[in-house]
Protein backbone atom coordinates (compact mmCIF):
# COMPACT_ATOMS: atom_id res chain seq x y z
CA UNK A 1 0.00 0.00 0.00
CA UNK A 2 1.42 3.10 -1.06
CA UNK A 3 2.18 5.97 1.54
CA UNK A 4 -1.09 8.61 0.47
CA UNK A 5 -4.78 7.01 1.47
CA UNK A 6 -6.50 5.73 -1.24
CA UNK A 7 -9.08 7.64 -2.27
CA UNK A 8 -11.51 4.83 -1.75
CA UNK A 9 -10.93 2.13 0.18
CA UNK A 10 -13.29 -1.35 0.70
CA UNK A 11 -12.36 -3.51 3.83
CA UNK A 12 -13.80 -6.51 3.96
CA UNK A 13 -16.91 -5.40 3.02
CA UNK A 14 -19.95 -7.38 2.65
CA UNK A 15 -23.23 -6.29 1.43
CA UNK A 16 -26.35 -8.86 2.00
CA UNK A 17 -29.95 -8.41 0.93
CA UNK A 18 -33.18 -8.77 2.61
CA UNK A 19 -34.34 -11.36 5.12
CA UNK A 20 -33.11 -14.15 2.78
CA UNK A 21 -29.61 -13.07 3.26
CA UNK A 22 -28.62 -13.05 -0.59
CA UNK A 23 -25.01 -12.55 -0.62
CA UNK A 24 -24.50 -9.77 -3.16
CA UNK A 25 -21.36 -8.72 -2.58
CA UNK A 26 -18.10 -9.92 -0.60
CA UNK A 27 -16.48 -10.10 1.40
CA UNK A 28 -14.13 -7.47 -0.56
CA UNK A 29 -10.88 -5.35 -0.13
CA UNK A 30 -10.48 -3.05 -3.12
CA UNK A 31 -8.47 0.20 -2.88
CA UNK A 32 -8.80 3.00 -5.72
CA UNK A 33 -6.40 5.74 -5.23
CA UNK A 34 -6.66 9.45 -7.14
CA UNK A 35 -6.35 9.20 -10.30
CA UNK A 36 -6.93 5.61 -10.84
CA UNK A 37 -9.09 4.69 -14.46
CA UNK A 38 -10.76 1.36 -13.01
CA UNK A 39 -12.80 -1.11 -14.93
CA UNK A 40 -14.92 -3.96 -13.50
CA UNK A 41 -15.74 -6.77 -15.14
CA UNK A 42 -18.11 -9.66 -14.59
CA UNK A 43 -21.35 -11.47 -15.81
CA UNK A 44 -24.75 -9.98 -14.45
CA UNK A 45 -25.91 -10.67 -11.35
CA UNK A 46 -22.00 -10.46 -10.04
CA UNK A 47 -22.08 -7.62 -7.93
CA UNK A 48 -21.07 -4.93 -9.99
CA UNK A 49 -24.01 -2.86 -9.25
CA UNK A 50 -24.15 -3.21 -5.71
CA UNK A 51 -20.17 -2.27 -5.20
CA UNK A 52 -21.12 1.29 -7.06
CA UNK A 53 -24.06 1.50 -4.96
CA UNK A 54 -21.62 0.85 -1.64
CA UNK A 55 -18.99 2.79 -2.94
CA UNK A 56 -21.63 5.88 -3.43
CA UNK A 57 -23.06 5.72 0.24
CA UNK A 58 -26.00 4.81 -1.61
CA UNK A 59 -26.35 1.18 0.25
CA UNK A 60 -24.98 0.43 3.96
CA UNK A 61 -22.22 -2.34 3.88
CA UNK A 62 -23.82 -4.58 6.03
CA UNK A 63 -19.89 -5.59 7.71
CA UNK A 64 -17.15 -4.03 6.78
CA UNK A 65 -15.79 -0.58 6.47
CA UNK A 66 -15.50 1.38 3.41
CA UNK A 67 -13.24 4.37 3.40
CA UNK A 68 -13.00 8.28 1.52
CA UNK A 69 -10.45 9.51 1.97
CA UNK A 70 -9.08 7.53 4.78
CA UNK A 71 -12.38 8.54 6.84
CA UNK A 72 -15.04 6.03 7.76
CA UNK A 73 -18.02 6.07 5.44
CA UNK A 74 -20.17 6.41 8.85
CA UNK A 75 -18.65 9.41 9.60
CA UNK A 76 -19.87 10.92 6.12
CA UNK A 77 -23.03 12.68 8.04
CA UNK A 78 -24.83 14.26 4.62
CA UNK A 79 -24.05 11.40 1.94
CA UNK A 80 -26.33 12.95 -0.58
CA UNK A 81 -24.52 15.90 -0.15
CA UNK A 82 -21.08 14.35 -0.29
CA UNK A 83 -22.65 12.73 -3.41
CA UNK A 84 -23.26 15.53 -5.18
CA UNK A 85 -20.37 17.20 -4.34
CA UNK A 86 -17.67 14.38 -5.22
CA UNK A 87 -19.39 11.66 -7.42
CA UNK A 88 -20.67 11.54 -10.78
CA UNK A 89 -22.88 9.48 -12.68
CA UNK A 90 -22.89 7.81 -15.78
CA UNK A 91 -24.99 5.33 -16.16
CA UNK A 92 -26.34 2.72 -19.56
CA UNK A 93 -29.71 4.33 -20.11
CA UNK A 94 -28.90 7.98 -19.10
CA UNK A 95 -31.57 8.32 -16.78
CA UNK A 96 -32.19 12.09 -18.15
CA UNK A 97 -35.06 14.10 -16.94
CA UNK A 98 -37.81 13.82 -19.53
CA UNK A 99 -39.70 17.08 -20.53
CA UNK A 100 -36.37 19.14 -19.45
CA UNK A 101 -33.97 20.82 -21.66
CA UNK A 102 -30.27 19.75 -22.16
CA UNK A 103 -29.31 22.54 -19.93
CA UNK A 104 -31.65 22.18 -17.20
CA UNK A 105 -30.80 18.14 -17.67
CA UNK A 106 -27.10 19.52 -16.72
CA UNK A 107 -27.92 21.85 -14.45
CA UNK A 108 -30.24 19.02 -12.50
CA UNK A 109 -28.02 17.85 -9.72
CA UNK A 110 -27.59 21.72 -8.96
CA UNK A 111 -31.54 22.69 -8.50
CA UNK A 112 -32.49 21.82 -5.16
CA UNK A 113 -31.13 25.23 -4.86
CA UNK A 114 -33.16 28.10 -3.67
CA UNK A 115 -30.85 30.42 -6.09
CA UNK A 116 -28.96 28.91 -8.73
CA UNK A 117 -25.61 30.20 -8.62
CA UNK A 118 -24.50 31.64 -12.62
CA UNK A 119 -21.26 30.14 -12.36
CA UNK A 120 -23.14 26.56 -13.09
CA UNK A 121 -25.33 27.79 -15.79
CA UNK A 122 -21.71 29.16 -17.23
CA UNK A 123 -20.14 25.92 -16.57
CA UNK A 124 -22.78 23.60 -17.63
CA UNK A 125 -23.19 25.65 -21.01
CA UNK A 126 -19.45 25.80 -21.28
CA UNK A 127 -19.24 21.62 -20.75
CA UNK A 128 -22.22 21.43 -23.67
CA UNK A 129 -20.17 23.51 -25.89
CA UNK A 130 -17.14 21.69 -25.81
CA UNK A 131 -18.78 17.99 -25.78
CA UNK A 132 -20.18 18.95 -29.19
CA UNK A 133 -24.32 20.06 -27.89
CA UNK A 134 -23.59 23.72 -27.92
CA UNK A 135 -26.67 24.42 -30.09
CA UNK A 136 -28.84 22.54 -28.65
CA UNK A 137 -29.13 23.87 -24.73
CA UNK A 138 -32.55 24.82 -25.17
CA UNK A 139 -33.54 21.64 -27.28
CA UNK A 140 -35.94 18.87 -24.82
CA UNK A 141 -33.89 16.02 -24.17
CA UNK A 142 -36.36 13.34 -25.97
CA UNK A 143 -35.23 14.80 -29.12
CA UNK A 144 -31.58 14.20 -28.85
CA UNK A 145 -30.02 10.88 -30.43
CA UNK A 146 -28.67 8.14 -28.15
CA UNK A 147 -25.35 9.34 -28.44
CA UNK A 148 -26.00 12.82 -27.34
CA UNK A 149 -28.10 11.70 -24.74
CA UNK A 150 -25.05 10.06 -23.37
CA UNK A 151 -23.06 13.31 -23.72
CA UNK A 152 -25.53 15.11 -21.64
CA UNK A 153 -25.20 12.49 -18.88
CA UNK A 154 -21.46 13.05 -19.03
CA UNK A 155 -21.90 16.70 -18.81
CA UNK A 156 -24.59 16.55 -15.54
CA UNK A 157 -21.63 13.87 -14.19
CA UNK A 158 -18.72 16.78 -14.18
CA UNK A 159 -20.75 19.56 -13.72
CA UNK A 160 -19.65 19.16 -10.04
CA UNK A 161 -15.59 18.41 -11.01
CA UNK A 162 -16.44 15.02 -9.08
CA UNK A 163 -13.61 13.78 -7.28
CA UNK A 164 -14.76 9.90 -8.82
CA UNK A 165 -16.71 9.22 -12.19
CA UNK A 166 -18.82 6.08 -11.59
CA UNK A 167 -20.14 4.64 -14.89
CA UNK A 168 -22.26 2.31 -15.26
CA UNK A 169 -22.04 0.16 -18.80
CA UNK A 170 -21.58 3.95 -20.46
CA UNK A 171 -21.23 2.85 -23.32
CA UNK A 172 -24.09 -0.46 -23.31
CA UNK A 173 -26.70 1.93 -25.48
CA UNK A 174 -23.95 3.29 -27.98
CA UNK A 175 -22.65 2.57 -31.45
CA UNK A 176 -18.91 1.97 -32.38
CA UNK A 177 -18.72 5.76 -32.94
CA UNK A 178 -20.54 7.43 -30.26
CA UNK A 179 -18.71 4.63 -27.74
CA UNK A 180 -15.53 6.07 -28.62
CA UNK A 181 -16.65 9.48 -28.18
CA UNK A 182 -17.33 8.74 -24.38
CA UNK A 183 -13.99 6.90 -23.68
CA UNK A 184 -12.32 9.20 -24.87
CA UNK A 185 -14.15 12.23 -22.66
CA UNK A 186 -13.29 9.77 -19.42
CA UNK A 187 -9.60 9.27 -20.77
CA UNK A 188 -9.86 12.78 -21.28
CA UNK A 189 -10.68 13.78 -17.76
CA UNK A 190 -8.86 11.25 -15.92
CA UNK A 191 -5.78 12.52 -17.69
CA UNK A 192 -6.49 16.31 -17.76
CA UNK A 193 -8.41 16.55 -14.29
CA UNK A 194 -6.80 13.41 -12.19
CA UNK A 195 -10.32 12.29 -11.80
CA UNK A 196 -10.83 9.08 -10.85
CA UNK A 197 -13.00 6.72 -12.72
CA UNK A 198 -14.80 3.10 -11.44
CA UNK A 199 -16.34 2.22 -15.00
CA UNK A 200 -18.57 -0.91 -15.03
CA UNK A 201 -18.12 -3.21 -18.41
CA UNK A 202 -18.60 -6.08 -20.32
CA UNK A 203 -16.74 -4.71 -23.83
CA UNK A 204 -13.50 -5.84 -24.06
CA UNK A 205 -12.37 -2.66 -26.44
CA UNK A 206 -13.58 -0.46 -23.89
CA UNK A 207 -11.84 -2.06 -20.89
CA UNK A 208 -8.30 -0.76 -22.58
CA UNK A 209 -9.20 2.48 -22.07
CA UNK A 210 -8.61 1.50 -18.37
CA UNK A 211 -5.95 1.45 -16.34
CA UNK A 212 -6.54 -1.32 -14.31
CA UNK A 213 -9.36 -3.62 -14.43
CA UNK A 214 -11.27 -6.09 -11.85
CA UNK A 215 -13.05 -8.94 -12.21
CA UNK A 216 -16.15 -9.50 -9.99
CA UNK A 217 -17.50 -13.29 -10.08
CA UNK A 218 -20.12 -13.99 -7.53
CA UNK A 219 -19.49 -11.13 -5.56
CA UNK A 220 -16.17 -11.90 -5.21
CA UNK A 221 -12.86 -10.10 -6.63
CA UNK A 222 -11.12 -12.76 -9.05
CA UNK A 223 -8.54 -10.51 -10.08
CA UNK A 224 -6.94 -6.99 -9.20
CA UNK A 225 -7.57 -5.44 -6.00
CA UNK B 1 -33.98 26.63 -13.13
CA UNK B 2 -33.79 26.68 -9.80
CA UNK B 3 -35.85 24.57 -7.15
CA UNK B 4 -39.18 26.72 -7.22
CA UNK B 5 -38.79 26.54 -11.19
CA UNK B 6 -37.87 22.82 -11.16
CA UNK B 7 -41.27 22.26 -9.01
CA UNK B 8 -43.33 24.51 -11.60
CA UNK B 9 -41.69 22.52 -14.23
CA UNK B 10 -42.78 19.20 -12.70
CA UNK B 11 -46.05 20.58 -12.64
CA UNK B 12 -46.26 21.22 -16.29
CA UNK B 13 -44.28 18.28 -17.63
CA UNK B 14 -46.92 16.11 -18.22
CA UNK B 15 -50.16 18.69 -18.49
CA UNK B 16 -52.94 16.00 -19.07
CA UNK B 17 -52.04 14.15 -16.22
CA UNK B 18 -51.75 17.45 -13.96
CA UNK B 19 -55.17 18.58 -15.85
CA UNK B 20 -56.99 14.94 -15.35
CA UNK B 21 -55.93 15.10 -11.33
CA UNK B 22 -56.95 18.48 -10.85
CA UNK B 23 -60.68 17.54 -12.52
CA UNK B 24 -60.51 14.20 -10.10
CA UNK B 25 -60.08 16.13 -7.00
CA UNK B 26 -62.32 18.91 -8.16
CA UNK B 27 -65.09 16.70 -9.01
CA UNK B 28 -64.41 15.18 -5.50
CA UNK B 29 -65.08 17.94 -3.91
CA UNK B 30 -67.66 19.49 -5.69
CA UNK B 31 -69.60 16.06 -5.29
CA UNK B 32 -68.74 16.59 -0.86
CA UNK B 33 -69.91 19.99 -1.31
CA UNK B 34 -73.30 19.18 -3.26
CA UNK B 35 -74.12 16.43 -0.86
CA UNK B 36 -73.04 18.54 2.15
CA UNK B 37 -75.85 21.28 0.71
CA UNK B 38 -78.92 19.04 0.25
CA UNK B 39 -78.61 17.29 3.67
CA UNK B 40 -77.85 20.89 5.38
CA UNK B 41 -80.54 22.33 3.51
CA UNK B 42 -83.29 20.20 4.00
CA UNK B 43 -82.31 19.82 7.37
CA UNK B 44 -82.00 24.21 8.03
CA UNK B 45 -85.05 24.64 5.98
CA UNK B 46 -86.83 22.86 9.52
CA UNK B 47 -84.76 23.45 12.31
CA UNK B 48 -85.29 27.10 11.09
CA UNK B 49 -88.79 27.28 11.04
CA UNK B 50 -89.11 27.38 14.75
CA UNK B 51 -86.16 29.43 15.35
CA UNK B 52 -86.71 32.59 13.01
CA UNK B 53 -89.87 33.19 14.51
CA UNK B 54 -88.58 33.59 17.70
CA UNK B 55 -90.63 30.41 18.99
CA UNK B 56 -89.71 29.31 21.92
CA UNK B 57 -91.92 26.55 22.98
CA UNK B 58 -93.82 24.46 20.46
CA UNK B 59 -97.35 23.01 22.43
CA UNK B 60 -98.93 19.76 21.05
CA UNK B 61 -100.79 16.63 21.33
CA UNK B 62 -98.49 14.20 23.69
CA UNK B 63 -97.53 11.25 22.48
CA UNK B 64 -98.22 12.10 18.88
CA UNK B 65 -95.00 11.45 16.62
CA UNK B 66 -95.21 14.91 14.88
CA UNK B 67 -97.65 18.11 13.99
CA UNK B 68 -99.33 16.49 11.56
CA UNK B 69 -101.54 14.01 13.78
CA UNK B 70 -101.14 16.42 16.70
CA UNK B 71 -104.86 17.76 17.60
CA UNK B 72 -105.35 20.26 19.97
CA UNK B 73 -108.64 22.38 21.17
CA UNK B 74 -108.15 25.83 20.00
CA UNK B 75 -109.42 27.66 22.96
CA UNK B 76 -105.93 26.58 24.97
CA UNK B 77 -104.25 29.07 23.08
CA UNK B 78 -106.33 31.59 25.02
CA UNK B 79 -105.57 30.32 28.17
CA UNK B 80 -101.51 30.09 27.40
CA UNK B 81 -101.96 33.59 26.82
CA UNK B 82 -103.25 34.18 30.06
CA UNK B 83 -99.69 33.07 31.29
CA UNK B 84 -97.34 36.19 32.85
CA UNK B 85 -94.43 34.64 30.86
CA UNK B 86 -95.82 34.31 27.45
CA UNK B 87 -95.86 37.12 25.12
CA UNK B 88 -98.31 35.14 22.97
CA UNK B 89 -99.42 31.70 21.79
CA UNK B 90 -100.56 30.77 18.40
CA UNK B 91 -102.79 28.43 17.56
CA UNK B 92 -101.85 26.71 14.06
CA UNK B 93 -103.12 24.04 11.78
CA UNK B 94 -100.43 22.19 9.40
CA UNK B 95 -101.45 19.63 6.60
CA UNK B 96 -99.73 18.36 3.73
CA UNK B 97 -102.20 18.47 0.49
CA UNK B 98 -102.85 17.30 -3.25
CA UNK B 99 -102.36 20.13 -5.44
CA UNK B 100 -102.06 19.27 -9.38
CA UNK B 101 -99.56 16.94 -9.13
CA UNK B 102 -97.20 17.76 -6.10
CA UNK B 103 -98.15 17.67 -2.43
CA UNK B 104 -97.65 20.60 -0.83
CA UNK B 105 -97.68 22.21 2.93
CA UNK B 106 -100.97 24.53 3.64
CA UNK B 107 -100.98 26.73 6.37
CA UNK B 108 -103.76 27.66 8.50
CA UNK B 109 -102.62 30.73 10.61
CA UNK B 110 -105.62 32.84 12.78
CA UNK B 111 -105.36 36.56 10.76
CA UNK B 112 -104.66 38.27 13.41
CA UNK B 113 -101.45 36.29 14.36
CA UNK B 114 -97.99 38.09 14.47
CA UNK B 115 -96.72 35.33 11.73
CA UNK B 116 -98.05 37.30 8.73
CA UNK B 117 -95.53 40.20 10.36
CA UNK B 118 -92.47 37.69 9.52
CA UNK B 119 -93.59 36.90 5.97
CA UNK B 120 -92.90 39.80 3.20
CA UNK B 121 -96.55 40.16 1.31
CA UNK B 122 -96.33 41.11 -1.89
CA UNK B 123 -100.06 41.79 -3.13
CA UNK B 124 -102.90 44.04 -2.43
CA UNK B 125 -103.55 42.20 1.15
CA UNK B 126 -101.15 41.94 4.28
CA UNK B 127 -103.51 39.00 5.41
CA UNK B 128 -106.42 37.05 3.69
CA UNK B 129 -109.73 36.58 4.62
CA UNK B 130 -112.15 34.05 4.34
CA UNK B 131 -111.81 31.93 1.08
CA UNK B 132 -108.46 34.05 -0.10
CA UNK B 133 -105.36 32.27 0.19
CA UNK B 134 -101.59 33.65 0.08
CA UNK B 135 -99.06 32.06 -2.32
CA UNK B 136 -95.35 31.17 -1.25
CA UNK B 137 -92.77 32.76 -4.01
CA UNK B 138 -91.35 29.27 -4.94
CA UNK B 139 -95.18 27.96 -5.11
CA UNK B 140 -95.89 31.00 -7.23
CA UNK B 141 -93.88 30.52 -9.76
CA UNK B 142 -93.68 26.88 -10.42
CA UNK B 143 -97.57 26.74 -10.54
CA UNK B 144 -97.50 29.97 -12.46
CA UNK B 145 -100.23 31.73 -10.02
CA UNK B 146 -100.38 35.29 -9.60
CA UNK B 147 -102.77 37.97 -7.69
CA UNK B 148 -106.33 37.18 -8.55
CA UNK B 149 -105.60 33.81 -9.85
CA UNK B 150 -107.71 31.24 -8.51
CA UNK B 151 -106.27 28.10 -6.96
CA UNK B 152 -108.65 25.07 -5.73
CA UNK B 153 -107.43 23.51 -2.36
CA UNK B 154 -109.58 20.62 -1.44
CA UNK B 155 -112.26 21.27 -4.19
CA UNK B 156 -112.57 25.07 -2.73
CA UNK B 157 -111.66 27.82 -5.06
CA UNK B 158 -109.40 30.38 -3.58
CA UNK B 159 -108.22 33.12 -4.59
CA UNK B 160 -104.59 34.71 -4.32
CA UNK B 161 -104.99 37.84 -2.51
CA UNK B 162 -101.32 37.65 -1.53
CA UNK B 163 -97.21 36.26 -2.44
CA UNK B 164 -94.92 36.21 -0.25
CA UNK B 165 -91.36 35.98 0.76
CA UNK B 166 -90.53 34.28 3.56
CA UNK B 167 -86.92 33.34 5.58
CA UNK B 168 -88.21 29.52 5.96
CA UNK B 169 -87.36 27.74 3.17
CA UNK B 170 -90.12 25.27 3.63
CA UNK B 171 -92.73 28.07 3.41
CA UNK B 172 -91.78 29.45 0.02
CA UNK B 173 -93.30 26.50 -1.67
CA UNK B 174 -96.61 26.27 0.73
CA UNK B 175 -99.86 28.12 0.87
CA UNK B 176 -101.55 29.80 3.61
CA UNK B 177 -105.02 30.37 4.59
CA UNK B 178 -106.83 31.64 7.59
CA UNK B 179 -106.96 29.31 10.57
CA UNK B 180 -110.76 29.48 10.57
CA UNK B 181 -111.51 28.71 7.17
CA UNK B 182 -109.20 25.54 7.29
CA UNK B 183 -110.71 24.42 10.32
CA UNK B 184 -114.35 25.16 8.27
CA UNK B 185 -113.46 22.94 5.79
CA UNK B 186 -112.41 19.78 7.53
CA UNK B 187 -115.14 18.90 10.14
CA UNK B 188 -112.10 16.93 12.04
CA UNK B 189 -110.65 19.87 12.55
CA UNK B 190 -113.61 21.93 14.08
CA UNK B 191 -111.85 24.03 17.05
CA UNK B 192 -108.89 22.41 16.75
CA UNK B 193 -104.97 23.01 16.09
CA UNK B 194 -101.91 21.02 15.61
CA UNK B 195 -100.03 22.99 17.68
CA UNK B 196 -99.35 26.14 19.29
CA UNK B 197 -96.23 28.16 19.27
CA UNK B 198 -95.56 29.69 22.53
CA UNK B 199 -93.42 32.80 22.81
CA UNK B 200 -91.68 34.20 25.58
CA UNK B 201 -91.92 37.49 27.15
CA UNK B 202 -88.63 39.16 26.95
CA UNK B 203 -87.43 38.98 30.51
CA UNK B 204 -88.27 35.23 31.03
CA UNK B 205 -86.38 34.35 27.96
CA UNK B 206 -84.04 32.30 30.14
CA UNK B 207 -83.48 28.43 30.53
CA UNK B 208 -85.09 28.38 33.69
CA UNK B 209 -87.96 30.27 32.89
CA UNK B 210 -88.20 28.41 29.50
CA UNK B 211 -88.06 24.96 31.77
CA UNK B 212 -90.78 26.41 34.33
CA UNK B 213 -93.03 27.48 31.78
CA UNK B 214 -92.67 23.99 30.00
CA UNK B 215 -93.42 22.05 33.50
CA UNK B 216 -96.71 24.82 34.14
CA UNK B 217 -97.91 23.61 30.99
CA UNK B 218 -97.54 19.94 30.91
CA UNK B 219 -98.63 19.97 34.50
CA UNK B 220 -102.19 22.09 33.51
CA UNK B 221 -102.90 19.88 30.42
CA UNK B 222 -102.05 16.18 31.23
CA UNK B 223 -102.99 15.79 27.45
CA UNK B 224 -100.25 18.31 25.84
CA UNK B 225 -96.53 17.96 25.08
CA UNK B 226 -94.84 21.06 25.36
CA UNK B 227 -90.70 21.11 23.86
CA UNK B 228 -88.11 23.48 23.67
CA UNK B 229 -88.94 25.23 19.19
CA UNK B 230 -84.88 23.74 18.90
CA UNK B 231 -85.18 20.34 20.64
CA UNK B 232 -88.86 20.27 18.73
CA UNK B 233 -87.47 20.78 15.34
CA UNK B 234 -84.30 18.46 16.22
CA UNK B 235 -86.64 15.62 17.02
CA UNK B 236 -89.99 15.86 15.38
CA UNK B 237 -89.14 17.48 11.84
CA UNK B 238 -87.24 14.87 11.52
CA UNK B 239 -90.37 12.30 10.32
CA UNK B 240 -90.17 14.40 7.28
CA UNK B 241 -86.11 14.12 6.71
CA UNK B 242 -86.60 10.60 5.41
CA UNK B 243 -84.06 11.74 2.90
CA UNK B 244 -81.79 13.85 5.24
CA UNK B 245 -80.63 10.87 7.13
CA UNK B 246 -80.08 9.21 3.75
CA UNK B 247 -78.16 12.53 2.77
CA UNK B 248 -75.75 11.73 5.52
CA UNK B 249 -75.19 8.63 4.94
CA UNK B 250 -74.58 9.29 1.29
CA UNK B 251 -72.65 12.27 2.26
CA UNK B 252 -70.20 10.17 4.60
CA UNK B 253 -69.64 7.61 1.81
CA UNK B 254 -68.70 9.95 -0.94
CA UNK B 255 -66.24 11.45 1.29
CA UNK B 256 -64.49 8.22 2.01
CA UNK B 257 -64.63 7.40 -2.12
CA UNK B 258 -63.42 10.81 -2.66
CA UNK B 259 -60.61 10.29 -0.15
CA UNK B 260 -59.89 7.03 -1.57
CA UNK B 261 -59.67 8.19 -4.51
CA UNK B 262 -57.44 11.19 -4.65
CA UNK B 263 -55.41 9.12 -2.24
CA UNK B 264 -55.14 6.94 -4.90
CA UNK B 265 -54.54 9.84 -7.76
CA UNK B 266 -51.67 11.23 -5.53
CA UNK B 267 -49.97 7.57 -4.74
CA UNK B 268 -49.81 6.45 -8.13
CA UNK B 269 -48.59 9.97 -9.65
CA UNK B 270 -45.91 9.54 -6.69
CA UNK B 271 -45.09 5.73 -7.64
CA UNK B 272 -45.21 6.88 -11.24
CA UNK B 273 -42.49 9.12 -10.29
CA UNK B 274 -40.40 6.95 -8.40
CA UNK B 275 -37.78 6.33 -11.22
CA UNK B 276 -37.00 10.64 -11.28
CA UNK B 277 -36.83 9.97 -7.50
CA UNK B 278 -34.63 7.78 -7.47
CA UNK B 279 -32.63 9.76 -10.32
CA UNK B 280 -32.70 12.60 -7.99
CA UNK B 281 -31.32 10.75 -5.02
CA UNK B 282 -28.72 9.44 -6.89
CA UNK B 283 -27.34 12.92 -8.16
CA UNK B 284 -27.36 14.02 -4.54
CA UNK B 285 -30.65 15.63 -3.40
CA UNK B 286 -32.00 15.49 -0.15
CA UNK B 287 -35.06 13.23 0.60
CA UNK B 288 -36.48 16.60 2.12
CA UNK B 289 -35.78 18.12 -1.05
CA UNK B 290 -37.77 15.83 -3.01
CA UNK B 291 -40.99 15.29 -0.15
CA UNK B 292 -41.12 19.49 -0.19
CA UNK B 293 -41.03 19.60 -3.50
CA UNK B 294 -43.65 16.28 -4.02
CA UNK B 295 -45.41 18.40 -1.41
CA UNK B 296 -45.51 22.00 -3.54
CA UNK B 297 -46.89 20.15 -6.08
CA UNK B 298 -49.32 18.31 -4.54
CA UNK B 299 -50.44 21.37 -2.22
CA UNK B 300 -51.05 23.22 -5.58
CA UNK B 301 -53.07 21.03 -7.29
CA UNK B 302 -54.93 20.46 -3.92
CA UNK B 303 -55.55 24.29 -3.62
CA UNK B 304 -56.89 24.54 -7.37
CA UNK B 305 -58.97 22.07 -7.56
CA UNK B 306 -60.00 23.29 -3.47
CA UNK B 307 -60.97 26.32 -4.90
CA UNK B 308 -62.67 25.06 -8.51
CA UNK B 309 -64.82 22.39 -6.32
CA UNK B 310 -65.82 24.79 -3.75
CA UNK B 311 -66.65 27.11 -6.55
CA UNK B 312 -68.20 24.79 -8.76
CA UNK B 313 -70.07 23.20 -6.21
CA UNK B 314 -71.68 25.87 -4.81
CA UNK B 315 -73.21 26.69 -8.09
CA UNK B 316 -73.85 22.84 -8.58
CA UNK B 317 -76.44 23.03 -5.02
CA UNK B 318 -77.75 25.98 -6.03
CA UNK B 319 -78.91 24.21 -9.98
CA UNK B 320 -79.74 20.82 -7.98
CA UNK B 321 -82.12 22.79 -5.97
CA UNK B 322 -83.96 24.96 -9.08
CA UNK B 323 -84.38 22.43 -11.17
CA UNK B 324 -85.55 19.45 -8.78
CA UNK B 325 -88.05 18.77 -6.51
CA UNK B 326 -86.33 20.04 -3.62
CA UNK B 327 -87.26 23.56 -4.51
CA UNK B 328 -89.40 23.28 -1.69
CA UNK B 329 -86.09 23.68 -0.15
CA UNK B 330 -83.21 26.61 0.53
CA UNK B 331 -79.94 25.53 -0.09
CA UNK B 332 -77.87 26.31 3.31
CA UNK B 333 -74.51 25.74 3.86
CA UNK B 334 -72.63 24.83 7.03
CA UNK B 335 -69.24 27.01 6.23
CA UNK B 336 -67.47 25.35 8.99
CA UNK B 337 -68.69 22.40 8.34
CA UNK B 338 -67.66 22.74 4.61
CA UNK B 339 -64.06 23.96 5.77
CA UNK B 340 -63.90 20.49 7.94
CA UNK B 341 -64.87 18.50 5.20
CA UNK B 342 -62.40 19.71 2.83
CA UNK B 343 -59.58 19.86 5.68
CA UNK B 344 -60.22 16.38 6.11
CA UNK B 345 -59.98 15.17 2.71
CA UNK B 346 -56.61 17.73 1.76
CA UNK B 347 -55.30 16.51 4.79
CA UNK B 348 -55.79 12.66 3.72
CA UNK B 349 -53.94 13.65 0.33
CA UNK B 350 -51.34 15.26 1.86
CA UNK B 351 -50.84 12.72 4.48
CA UNK B 352 -51.01 10.16 1.47
CA UNK B 353 -48.69 12.27 -0.52
CA UNK B 354 -45.91 12.56 2.62
CA UNK B 355 -46.55 8.49 2.93
CA UNK B 356 -45.59 7.69 -1.01
CA UNK B 357 -42.72 10.63 -0.30
CA UNK B 358 -41.62 8.77 1.95
CA UNK B 359 -41.44 4.91 1.17
CA UNK B 360 -40.11 6.19 -2.36
CA UNK B 361 -37.04 8.41 -1.08
CA UNK B 362 -35.79 5.31 1.84
CA UNK B 363 -35.53 2.94 -1.75
CA UNK B 364 -32.12 2.23 -2.97
CA UNK B 365 -32.25 4.75 -5.87
CA UNK B 366 -29.76 2.76 -7.95
CA UNK B 367 -32.16 -0.18 -7.80
CA UNK B 368 -35.19 1.86 -8.41
CA UNK B 369 -34.03 3.49 -11.26
CA UNK B 370 -32.53 0.69 -13.32
CA UNK B 371 -34.84 -2.11 -12.08
CA UNK B 372 -38.16 -0.23 -12.92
Amino acid sequence: MSDTPALIRLDNVLKVYGLARIQALGPISLSIAKGDFVAVRGPSGSGKSTLLNVIAGLTPATSGEVYYNGRPFPRIHNKASWRRNKIGFIFQDFYLYPGFTVLENVLLPMANCIIMMPKWTTKARDMLHELGLGGKLRQNINTLSTGERQRVCVARALLNDPEIILADEPTGSLDSKNTVKILEVLKHINEEKNTTVLMVTHDDNVVSYAKRQINILDGVIRNGS
Amino acid sequence: MNYFSFIVKELVRKKARGLFAILGMTIGVVTCIVMLGLSEGIRDSFSSAYLSRHIDIIVFEKDQYNLLSSRIDASISQELQKYPEIESATGILFDVIKYEKSYLPLHGWPIESRLFKDIKVIGQKPRPHQYEVMLGEVLARTAAKSIGDSVTIKRKPFKVVGIFQSDIPIERSSMVIPLTTMQAMDKKLANSVVGINVTLAQEFKDDISLDNVIKKIEAQHETLSAQPADIFSEEKARMFLIGEKFATLVLIVTVIAVILGLVNTMTTSIFEKKKLIGLLLTLGWQKTDIIVSLFCQALFLSFVSGVLGIIIGFYATEYVYKVSMVNMFAVSWDYQFIINIIAVVMSAVIASVFMASWIVVNMNPLEVIKNE
